[in-house]
């Protein structure tokens, strides 16, 4: 148990699949406009890669090696597809916000590098605290640049306002430079802040 | 012979088993899905022209050529109160739905986005009331600020503005040019 903890708190902070692997960056440039549009893909990607994670987990000694790509996009787009339209069905308030960044996930990296590099290798339960880490982490961290661009854009976190006014809206932010900004500063920041601390177990 | 079919075989098993859980998910969400979009337009026509009861025009007459559908809006005792428009028109991030209530005069009730594909957090303030409001009480033929108009287009996102201008136009010209007739 303790190193399914261990798993799950790597993908969140010292193996963060953003800020650490830099993978999945065009979703993240994308759709951190806002904190509601990062928390909602961010949700939705976790919960196709826990899946994803699970059945590629399940699969791994079926899957020949010579076309497990194949096999991890295959598995990967169904449950995409699922999500898209359990999303249109039950919760298309999400839909509506969401929509054409939904389809992204499946060309969304993290997923791939996470079927290829933990759970064709370990086990279910394990993969199943990779999946969920490595999706809050990714939220997590949508979720902050979404606030900070919010805030900066359109001087609302939330949809509330919460300057006067006259506070000057930086358009840049909420535009593809704000989010190139956002990210950098934040990656330094963060590494200087994890330098030395706690070794991923993976490497 | 056996390093080739043995993984064609074993994909093609895991391609199938996807495609029955795909063909069975999209079974089960068929009639929700259906259900919400039809909601999603009752509750759009409601909205645009308020306390009507709606017949669709079958074999109505494009002008421009973004209007998909006429909805006619009448009341308790059977005199027309306007139309209910639906355009698709092209925007920046690709086609964008939209319906157009217009009284029999050719003045706007209201203007409601049903679906988009542009930028969320600019071409995506479209479907906010702060910039569909605008259109109700206008007539004649629109257009934005930029060009001279007088719409007050979103920030940053005036092909958007301009798609749903475009919109409300062939609105206006339809129920201008064939209004009388219902």
């Amino acid at each position: 148990m303790n190193k399914n903890i261990r798993v799950l708190i790597d993908g969140i902070i010292f193996n963060n699949p953003v800020l650490i692997q830099v993978v999945g960056m065009c979703a993240t440039l994308a759709t951190s406009v806002s904190v509601i549009n990062g928390v909602g893909m961010g949700l939705s990607t976790t919960a196709v890669l826990v899946c994803a994670n699970i059945v590629v987990s399940m699969l791994r000694k079926f899957i020949p090696d010579t076309v497990r790509i194949p096999c991890f996009i295959v598995v990967i787009a169904s449950f995409t597809t699922i999500v898209q339209l359990l999303l249109q069905a039950y919760l298309p308030a999400i839909n509506d916000a969401l929509g054409i960044f939904i389809p992204l996930i499946v060309v969304n990296c993290i997923l791939l590098a996470r079927a290829e590099g933990f759970a064709s290798k370990n086990g279910v339960v394990a993969s199943f605290f990779d999946g969920l880490g490595n999706g809050l982490g990714f939220t997590a961290l949508l979720a902050v640049m979404g606030a900070i661009r919010e805030f900066l854009g359109s001087g609302t976190v939330l949809g509330m306002a919460i300057m006067p006014e006259a506070f000057p809206e930086t358009l840049l932010m909420v535009m593809a430079p704000g989010a190139f900004f956002t990210l950098g500063i934040l990656m330094a920041i963060f590494k200087h802040l994890i330098a030395g601390k706690g070794q991923s177990e993976e490497e | 012979m056996n390093q080739i079919t043995t993984p064609a075989i074993r994909l093609f098993v895991i391609c199938f088993v996807c495609a029955l859980c795909l063909g069975l998910c999209s079974e089960i969400t068929k009639e929700p899905i259906a259900a919400q979009t039809k909601k999603t337009q009752d509750e759009a026509m409601a909205a645009v022209l308020p306390d009507a009861t709606f017949e669709t025009v079958e074999d109505f007459e494009s002008t421009g050529n973004t209007v998909t559908g006429v909805n006619v809006g009448k009341d308790s005792s059977g005199n027309t109160m306007g139309f209910v428009v639906s355009c698709t028109t092209s925007s920046f991030g690709g086609p964008l739905e939209m319906m157009v209530g217009v009284d029999p005069t050719g003045t706007v009730t209201g203007v409601r986005i049903l679906s988009h594909s542009d930028t969320p957090g600019l071409g995506a303030k479209a479907t906010e009331p702060e910039f569909y409001e605008q259109f109700t009480g206008m007539s004649g033929t629109l257009a934005v600020d930029k060009d001279g108009g007088q719409v007050v287009s979103i920030t940053s996102s005036t092909i958007t503005s301009r798609a749903v201008t475009v919109g409300v136009n062939d609105a206006i010209a339809w129920v201008t040019e064939n209004g009388g007739a219902y």
